[in-house]
């Protein structure tokens, strides 16, 4: 568990450094291209992803691993597709009903969501949840009949929430260990001596939380974010963008 | 609850619960294409507890956040492509049930039948919504789509149906925001 990493990684990488409006657009813009992407697209977009990662000092071996299930689980969507779908068939066995069209369908499927998987994870090690929670509000902010200084703060929470678990639920893990509760046969024991006191212990941080918050008068009426907006940013936007374009262009 | 000052309590809980429903989805067990996660167990947990305003906004809120491209989805995935791909009838169905548990619930004053078969209900429209469009993406037959998206899960559903109800219990006397509004602090009266 302590292995994952799924949360902020405070660092001075160009990466960490740029606009967070801008990382998560360029996040969302690269997820709806890669609907269109083929596969020298995802292929480019792919190598793009693993030497982004190093870039920001965030291992891509570890990363893998992070989304290990994920892996595991793209593996079963790619032999969903190539046993599901009708085509000229891929082995002369008829215990393994695959064919070439379905293969490559489920592997150009697999390919989008991992690359997405892949820059999301580093949006959220490279970016403050703060930042995060402020690039949300500066985009709901002109929709009407949106509580949008509400969702945003809910985002950032959410972000900030997620290592606070999995660090818990880490540290957990090792009380038990050191009370060899992890040797215990019945693992529905096992189970409600971790999930139990796991869960009791993140309610009643949040309820904390929400009572500093009451008692610092945390309102929505917030100082909005100083954006700081240089040149490095809106190279790093035209890169996104002359990126994407370059993808629908070969796809 | 007015526009100025909104239940701080409820939305940092409704943040927790989204980010238990992320968390509940990284240790998915693979079983074909849909796997065996936590996230529906904090779904029920979301509606029993926040009740089907908050729970449904918890709902969403871990939706947006995966919709803008954030881990947040089973295994980590996150992106418009996870939303809409052959898992997000899950995912748009969990919105709906944990809006008509909170609702089923709130309606029948948190009596254990009524949580229990508010529950049932929600895992029911999950699959609801989840099947035939893992069907339509797949294109599978109804028969096989329930063998791959339905049938796998139910005894899981059982256990996580009284897990939620055990957690529900365990959870509730912990928190505040029963308490409120205190007297002299409703939001009614005008704070000078």
């Amino acid at each position: 568990m302590a292995a994952l990493i799924f949360g902020y990684q405070p660092g001075h990488t160009v990466v960490h450094r740029i606009d967070a409006r801008i990382k998560l657009a360029a996040l969302a813009l690269f997820s709806i291209v890669s609907l269109q992407a083929g596969f020298p697209g995802l292929g480019l977009a792919l190598v793009a992803a693993l030497l982004l990662l190093p870039a920001a000092r965030c291992p891509p071996l570890l990363c893998l691993r992070s989304l290990r299930w994920y892996l595991v689980l793209l593996l079963c969507i790619v032999a969903a597709r190539a046993a599901t779908t009708a085509g000229e068939p891929l082995l002369a066995s008829p215990w393994l009903p695959a064919s070439r069209q379905g293969l490559e369908a489920g592997l150009v499927l697999a390919g989008r969501l991992l690359v997405i998987a892949l820059l999301g994870l580093l949006v959220t090690v490279t970016t403050r949840p703060s930042h995060i929670r402020a690039a949300v509000e500066w985009y709901l902010r002109p929709l009407p009949f949106i509580p949008h200084q509400q969702i945003a703060t809910m985002i950032g929470l959410l972000v900030r929430f997620i290592p606070v678990i999995l660090t818990q639920s880490a540290e957990l893990h090792d009380a038990l260990r050191a009370r060899a509760i992890d040797q215990r046969r019945n693992p529905l024991r096992r189970i409600t001596y971790l999930g139990m006191p796991l869960l009791r212990r993140t309610f009643v941080t949040a309820d904390r939380l929400a009572q500093a918050m009451e008692a610092r008068c945390y309102g929505m009426e917030r100082t909005r974010h100083q954006w700081r907006t240089g040149a490095c940013d809106w190279t790093a936007l035209g890169l996104v963008t002359g990126f994407c374009a370059l993808l629908l262009a070969i796809s | 609850m007015n526009a100025q000052q909104p239940d701080l309590h409820r939305l940092v809980l409704a943040s927790l619960l989204a980010a238990l429903i992320a968390v509940g989805g990284y240790i998915a067990i693979p079983v074909g294409p849909v796997p065996i996660v936590l996230q529906n167990l904090f779904v029920l947990v979301a509606a029993l507890l926040l009740g089907s305003r908050w729970g449904a906004a918890a709902v969403a809120v871990y939706l947006l956040a995966g919709a803008c491209g954030l881990p947040v989805f089973a295994g980590g995935g996150g992106g418009l492509g996870h939303l809409f791909g052959p898992r997000g009838g899950y995912l748009f169905g969990f919105l709906i049930a944990a809006w008509v548990v909170g609702r089923i619930s709130e309606s029948f004053r948190q009596r254990p039948v009524a949580e229990i078969v508010a529950m049932v209900v929600g895992s029911l429209i999950i699959y609801a919504v989840g099947v035939p469009w893992l069907q339509m993406l797949l294109g599978l037959s109804l028969g096989k789509a329930l063998a791959i998206g339905m049938y796998p899960f139910v005894p899981g559903d059982l256990i996580k149906i009284a897990a939620a109800y055990a957690i529900v219990k365990s959870v509730r006397p912990l928190l505040h925001f029963g308490r409120r509004p205190e007297p002299g602090r409703s939001p009614a009266d005008p704070v000078a």
